[in-house]
C-alpha cells in the first residue's frame, strides 16, 4: 500500500494517524481532560494566590507598661499587612502564655517609664519574645519588628536634635523586576511548571500503560509503525496540550485574573516549553514501560515526583541546597525550565540570556529520550 | 478434639430430610454494573445432590450468579435461598458459608502461589476449622484420588495448570461442603486435566451426597451435568438435563462432502437456516428427526457432485444455535454470512499451488529464564489454507504466535513469514501480516469506524482509498449499523468480528488470531469461521488460529495439538482422527449403574486409558467383539449394570487426550502433570 508518495509523505502521514487517535481519546476521557482544565485554571489561580512566602498578619500581642505618647507612637507603627494587634496585655505574665498558646506570633514588652527615658535622652529597651516553632515567620517578623524600631528610634534621635543634620546612613533600595516584592507572578509561574512537568509525565505514560493493558501496543508493534512513531504518537499531541493549557494560563489566569504583568516573547517562551514538556513526556514513556499498568505508573509517579520538584530548586533555590544535592540538581530538567522561565517571563530576557538552560534541557532531554526509546523497545523482548 | 465431637461441628453428617429438597432457590435475580446489565430475571431451582451447570460465553453473566448464590456478591432484584435461608443481607450470608465451598474463575485463583500444596491445604481447612485427625484422613484421601500426594512439597506456583485446579478443588472440599460452587474450573485447562477433574467431582458429589454448582463456556462439557442452565446476555434461555434441551430443537445433522464448500453453504443455506462448513465438509442441520427424511430432503437441494450423506443426531451446540436463531429478535441478526462472490469463487482456488508455505516455523524455541514455554515446534501452513494450533492454557500457542509476528524473537530456531524470515520482520513484512491479538485489541473508547480509521491509516490508506475499503470490510464481516457506536458498548460477538475487520484493513497474506472466539456466543462463533473460511477459500489468505476449544479443531483444514511447549500430533482432521483410529481402533461408550467403579475395573482389566465421560464409560478399542464382551462379562461379576453400548466416532478430543497420554508414557511420567505452568503468553 505504499503506492501513493513519498516514503517521508507516508511516515508523517502515518504519525499524524495515530496523534489523532490520541487527541480523540483525551478528548473521550472527558474525567481528565476536566481535571487538567481545573489544574490549569482554578488550581493555578489559588496555587499562586494561596501560598506565600511573605509575612502577613502576623498576630502581634502588645504589653504596654507605659500607656505614654511615645509607647503608643511606636505601637502605631505596627501595621498591616504584615502585622496585626491581637490583644492589648495589662500584664508582662500573660505573654509567654499568648506564645504557648499560639495565639500571638510576637510578644512586644514595653516597659514603664519608656516615654520618660526617651524624653530625658536616656537610651531605654524593649522587649520582642517570638514564636521560633515556625522559624522562616519569626525570622521574618524579628526582620520587620527589628526595622520598624530602628525606624522609631531614628525618629526620635532626630526629632530631639531637630534641624541639624545627623551622621545617619540612608539606605536607597532598588529591587529590579519586581519593584514592590509581589512573588505572585513568581508563584504562579513555579505552579505553571509544575504542572506543566507532572502532565508532561502523566498523560504519555497513562496513554501508554493503557494500551499495554489492552494489549492494543502489539497490535501496533505488528503494524508497520516503528517504535519511534508509536512514541512521538504518545508524546506529540501530548505536549500539544500541554501547550494549549500554558496559554490558557498564561492569558486567563496569569495576565486575566491575577492582573500580572508578564514580559518577554511568548513564543520563546513556548518554544521552551515544548521542549521541556517533550523531554518529560520522555521520561513518563521510560516510567510506562517499566511498568505493567496504570496503577503502577500512578505509583512511580507519585512517588518520584516530590523527588523531582525538590531537585528542581523550585522550593529552595540551588545554592541553598546541600552540596552533594547540587549536581544532581543540574540533572533536573525542571530546574533548567524554570531558569527560563523565571528569566523570560519575569526579567524579559531573550535568547541570548537564556541559550544556556535550553541547552541544558535539550541534552538532558535527548539522554531521557534515547533511554526510553531503548527501553520501549526493550520492554517488548 | 475427637472425630465424635466433630460430627456436631461439620453440619454435613447430622442433616437429611429436615430441609427443603432444593438446595438453591433463585427467584427473579437482576443485577446491574452500571449500565450494563449482568443477570436479568433469573430462575433456578437446584436439588440436593446433583450436578447442576451454568453454560454461556465469556460475559454472560455466570460468575456474577455464582458468586450472588455464594453471598459474595450483592444483587439488585429477586430472592436467593440457600438451604432454605434467604440470602439478603451479610449476616444471613454468613450463616451460609460454613456450609457452602466457592471455587473462584481462574488458574489457582484462591491458592497461595509460595506455599506448598501441603500448606495451601493446611491453611483452608484452618481457615475452616478443621480438626488435624479428620484433616489427615480426608487430604490422604482428597491427594490419593487427585494424584497430587507425591508433589504435596511443590509450592503451588510450580504446578501445571490441571494440577492448580485439582488443589484447588481439594481445597474447596477439604470442610466437606454440602454445597460447592465452581465459577469455570475447567477454562483453559488440557483434555486429560479436565476429564479428570470431573470423574474426581462427579465421584465426590455421588459418594457424599453433596451438591454442585459449576460454570463452563465449554459445551460438551454438558455430558457431566444432570441439569443445566444455558446463559446468554444475562439471561437463562433454556434450562434442563441435556436430553430435554436436546429436544428443544429437534432435527438430525446432515454431513457430505463438496468440492465447492462455499457455493454448497450459500445454497443451503437459502432453504436451511444452520449450515456450516466444516474443511471440505458441509453440515446442515435439518428440521427432521428421522435420518431417511432428513436425507431424501438434502438430496433435492444439494448440487449434483456431492459426496456421501452421512446422518447424526444434533449437539447441544447445534440446538443452542437453533434457539438462538429462533429468539432472533433479541440476538445479533446474521448477516455476513449470506451472499458469496460467485466470480470469485468460480476463479481455481489457490490453495497448495505453489508448495511454498505462507507460514512456516522450523525448530523454534523459546525459553522464559528455566522454563521451555516452546519447544521445537515446526508448523506450515499453505496460502489458502486454515492452521488451527490447538492446546491449553500455558501449553506455548500465544508464544509461538509472538515469535512469528516478530513480537518475541525465539530463542532458537527459525521461520518465516509471507517470504521473509521472522525476528527481523521489516516494515514491508509487516504490510503484509494482519495479527488480532488474545481479547480483541481494541480502542474501546473509540468508535468502530474511528477503530477502523485508525487501523487503515496505521497501514498507510490515504482518505479516498480508506473509505471504500472500510466500506468492504463492514459489508465482508457485517458490522452494518455498529459503525457510529462506542466500541466498549458493542457485544463481544461484533466486538471481534470488529477486531478481525481492523487486522484485514490492509488486505495481508497472511493473518494471525489469537484465541478469536473466546467470549463469543455459538451463533458468533459459527459466523466469525465462515467470515474465515471465505477468506481463505476465496482471497486465498493464510490463517493461524489457537483456540482452546476442541470442537472448533474440525473447522480447520490442518492442527496441531500442543501440550507442555510441544507439537504432540498434527496433520488434518481426517488424517488424526484415522492415525488414531488404526492404533487404538473407535470409541466405546458405555453407559453403567456406577460410573466410577466400572472405571476402575476396566483400568484394572487392560484398559489403563479408560475415562468418565459424563455418566459414560469411554474407550478406545480395536476389536469390539471381544472387548465389549470382556467388559460384560467384568461389570457382570461386579453387579454393575450396563444400560447403554454405544459406538462412538472418534472425536478430536479423543486425539488430543491419546496425544497427550503417549507423550506422558515416552517421559515416563504420570499424566497432567509434566510441566512447571508459567503464566506467560
Amino acid at each position: 500500500m505504499n503506492d501513493h508518495g513519498a516514503p517521508v509523505l507516508v511516515w508523517a502521514w502515518r504519525l499524524g494517524v495515530v496523534c489523532r487517535k490520541e487527541l480523540v481519546q483525551f478528548l473521550r476521557n472527558w474525567i481528565l481532560a476536566l481535571f487538567m482544565l481545573y489544574a490549569f485554571t482554578i488550581m493555578a489561580y489559588q496555587n499562586a494566590t494561596a501560598i506565600s512566602r511573605e509575612l502577613k498578619h502576623a498576630s502581634l500581642v502588645v504589653i504596654d507598661n507605659d500607656r505614654s505618647h511615645a509607647s503608643r507612637s511606636l505601637i502605631y507603627r505596627f501595621q498591616q499587612p504584615q502585622f496585626r494587634i491581637h490583644e492589648l496585655l495589662e500584664s508582662s505574665r500573660h505573654g509567654i502564655e499568648r506564645l504557648d498558646d499560639g495565639d500571638a506570633a510576637l510578644v512586644l514588652d514595653i516597659p514603664q517609664h519608656f516615654d520618660r527615658d526617651l524624653q530625658s535622652g536616656r537610651p531605654t529597651r524593649l522587649q520582642l519574645q517570638l514564636d521560633g516553632a515556625d522559624s522562616a515567620r519569626a525570622y521574618l517578623a524579628a526582620n520587620y519588628a527589628g526595622s520598624i524600631v530602628r525606624k522609631f528610634s531614628a525618629d526620635t534621635v532626630q526629632k530631639r536634635f531637630d534641624d541639624e543634620t545627623l551622621p545617619i546612613v540612608q539606605n536607597d533600595q532598588r529591587v529590579w523586576y519586581s519593584p514592590n516584592h509581589e512573588e505572585t507572578l513568581f508563584l504562579a509561574i513555579q505552579d505553571l511548571a509544575q504542572h506543566i512537568f507532572l502532565f508532561s509525565i502523566l498523560l504519555p505514560a497513562s496513554a501508554l500503560a493503557r494500551e499495554k493493558e489492552r494489549g492494543t501496543v502489539e497490535q501496533l508493534l505488528v503494524s508497520p509503525l516503528s517504535p519511534l512513531q508509536i512514541m512521538l504518537g504518545k508524546i506529540v499531541p501530548m505536549v500539544g496540550i500541554i501547550l494549549l493549557a500554558s496559554v490558557v494560563t498564561l492569558i486567563f489566569i496569569i495576565e486575566g485574573a491575577l492582573a500580572l504583568n508578564v514580559r518577554g516573547n511568548l513564543a520563546l517562551f513556548l518554544g521552551v516549553t515544548a521542549l521541556f514538556s517533550a523531554s518529560a513526556a520522555g521520561l513518563g514513556i521510560s516510567i510506562a514501560s517499566l511498568t505493567r499498568n496504570m496503577g503502577q505508573v500512578g505509583i512511580v509517579s507519585i512517588t518520584l515526583m516530590p523527588i523531582l520538584f525538590m531537585l528542581s530548586g523550585s522550593d529552595t533555590p540551588p545554592e541553598m541546597m546541600p552540596d552533594a544535592l547540587l549536581p544532581i540538581m543540574y540533572l533536573s530538567p525542571l530546574h533548567h525550565y524554570l531558569n527560563a522561565a523565571f528569566g523570560i517571563l519575569i526579567k524579559g530576557a531573550d535568547i541570548t540570556t537564556v541559550w544556556d538552560s535550553i541547552l541544558y534541557m535539550a541534552i538532558l532531554g535527548g539522554g531521557v529520550f534515547a533511554f526510553s526509546l531503548v527501553r520501549f523497545r526493550q520492554s517488548f523482548r | 478434639m475427637d472425630a465424635a465431637a466433630l460430627v456436631d461441628r461439620i453440619p454435613f453428617a447430622s442433616r437429611a430430610g429436615d430441609e427443603p429438597q432444593n438446595v438453591v432457590e433463585v427467584h427473579g435475580v437482576g443485577k446491574k454494573y452500571q449500565r450494563t446489565v449482568a443477570l436479568r430475571e433469573i430462575e433456578l431451582k437446584i436439588r440436593r445432590g446433583e450436578v447442576f451447570g451454568l453454560i454461556g460465553p465469556d460475559g454472560s453473566g455466570k460468575s456474577s450468579l455464582i458468586r450472588a448464590m455464594a453471598g459474595v456478591q450483592q444483587y439488585d432484584a429477586g430472592t436467593i435461598d440457600v438451604f432454605g435461608i434467604r440470602i439478603d443481607s451479610q449476616r444471613s450470608a454468613e450463616r451460609v458459608k460454613p456450609r457452602i465451598g466457592l471455587m473462584p474463575q481462574g488458574l489457582g485463583n484462591n491458592l497461595y502461589p509460595e506455599l506448598s500444596i501441603n500448606e495451601n491445604i493446611d491453611y483452608f481447612a484452618g481457615l475452616r476449622l478443621v480438626p488435624q485427625d479428620i484433616l489427615r484422613e480426608r487430604k490422604e484421601q482428597l491427594l490419593a484420588m487427585t494424584r497430587l500426594a507425591e508433589f504435596r512439597d511443590r509450592p503451588m506456583k510450580q504446578l501445571s495448570g490441571g494440577m492448580k485446579q485439582k488443589l484447588g478443588l481439594v481445597c474447596t472440599l477439604i470442610h466437606q461442603p454440602e454445597l460447592v460452587l465452581l465459577d469455570e474450573p475447567t477454562t483453559g485447562v488440557d483434555p486429560v486435566s479436565r476429564r479428570e477433574f470431573w470423574s474426581i467431582l462427579n465421584d465426590q458429589v455421588h459418594e457424599s451426597g453433596m451438591t454442585a454448582i459449576i460454570s463452563t463456556a465449554y459445551m460438551d462439557e454438558a455430558d457431566y451435568m444432570d441439569r443445566l442452565a444455558l446463559l446468554m446476555d444475562g439471561k437463562i434461555i433454556s434450562q434442563g438435563s441435556e436430553d430435554t434441551l436436546l429436544k428443544r430443537a429437534p432435527g438430525t445433522i446432515v454431513s457430505y462432502a463438496s468440492k465447492n464448500v462455499l457455493l454448497e453453504t450459500q445454497r443451503i443455506g437459502r432453504h436451511h437456516r444452520q449450515v456450516q462448513s466444516l474443511g471440505d465438509l458441509v453440515r446442515v442441520f435439518v428440521r427432521d428427526t428421522d435420518p431417511e427424511t432428513a436425507r431424501e430432503c438434502l438430496e433435492r437441494i444439494a448440487s449434483p457432485d456431492h459426496g456421501v450423506f452421512s446422518t447424526s443426531p444434533p449437539d447441544l451446540e447445534d440446538v443452542v444455535a437453533g434457539l438462538l436463531i429462533d429468539d432472533s429478535a433479541g440476538t445479533t441478526p446474521v448477516t455476513g454470512d449470506g451472499r458469496v462472490d460467485h466470480a470469485a469463487v468460480a476463479r481455481p482456488l489457490t490453495c497448495h499451488s505453489d508448495g511454498s508455505a505462507s507460514i512456516r516455523a522450523d525448530q523454534l524455541v523459546r525459553d522464559f529464564g528455566t522454563f521451555r514455554a516452546v519447544d521445537h515446534v515446526c508448523l506450515e501452513v499453505a496460502a489458502g489454507t486454515i492452521f488451527g494450533l490447538l492446546g491449553s492454557n500455558g501449553a506455548g500457542k500465544t508464544t509461538v504466535i509472538k515469535m512469528l509476528t516478530g513480537l518475541l524473537p525465539p530463542t532458537s530456531g527459525s521461520g518465516s513469514v509471507a517470504g521473509a524470515a521472522i525476528g527481523r520482520a521489516s516494515q514491508s513484512i509487516r504490510e503484509r501480516i494482519g495479527y488480532m491479538s488474545q481479547s480483541f485489541s481494541l480502542y474501546l473508547d473509540l468508535t468502530a469506524m474511528e477503530n477502523l480509521e485508525f487501523y487503515a491509516g496505521v497501514y498507510g490508506l490515504f482518505p479516498t482509498q480508506r473509505s471504500k475499503r472500510i466500506a468492504e470490510l463492514v459489508e465482508q464481516v457485517g458490522l452494518q449499523g455498529h459503525q457510529r457506536r462506542l466500541t466498549g458498548d458493542l457485544p463481544m460477538g461484533i466486538r471481534q468480528r470488529l477486531a478481525l475487520a481492523c487486522a484485514l484493513v490492509h488486505r495481508p497474506r497472511v493473518i494471525f488470531l489469537d484465541e478469536p472466539t473466546s467470549g463469543v456466543d455459538v451463533i458468533g462463533r459459527r459466523q466469525f469461521w465462515e467470515i474465515l473460511v471465505r477468506l481463505a477459500r476465496q482471497d486465498g489468505v493464510a490463517i493461524l488460529v489457537t483456540t482452546h476449544y476442541m470442537a472448533e479443531a474440525e473447522r480447520c483444514d490442518d492442527l496441531a495439538l500442543m501440550y507442555a511447549g510441544r507439537v504432540v500430533a498434527s496433520g488434518t482432521p481426517a488424517k488424526l482422527r484415522d492415525q488414531l483410529h488404526r492404533r487404538r481402533g473407535t470409541p466405546l461408550a458405555i453407559a453403567t449403574s456406577s460410573p466410577m467403579r466400572s472405571l476402575r475395573l476396566a483400568r484394572e482389566h487392560g484398559f489403563p486409558r479408560a475415562a468418565i465421560l459424563g455418566r459414560t464409560l469411554r474407550l478406545l478399542t480395536t476389536d469390539i467383539q471381544r472387548d465389549q464382551r470382556r467388559l460384560a462379562e467384568l461389570f457382570r461379576d461386579a453387579k454393575i449394570a450396563v444400560t447403554d453400548w454405544r459406538h462412538d466416532d472418534i472425536a478430536m478430543e479423543d486425539v488430543f487426550v491419546d496425544s497427550i497420554l503417549t507423550q506422558e508414557e515416552s517421559l515416563g511420567q504420570a499424566p497432567g502433570q509434566t510441566f512447571p505452568a508459567a503464566e506467560r503468553g
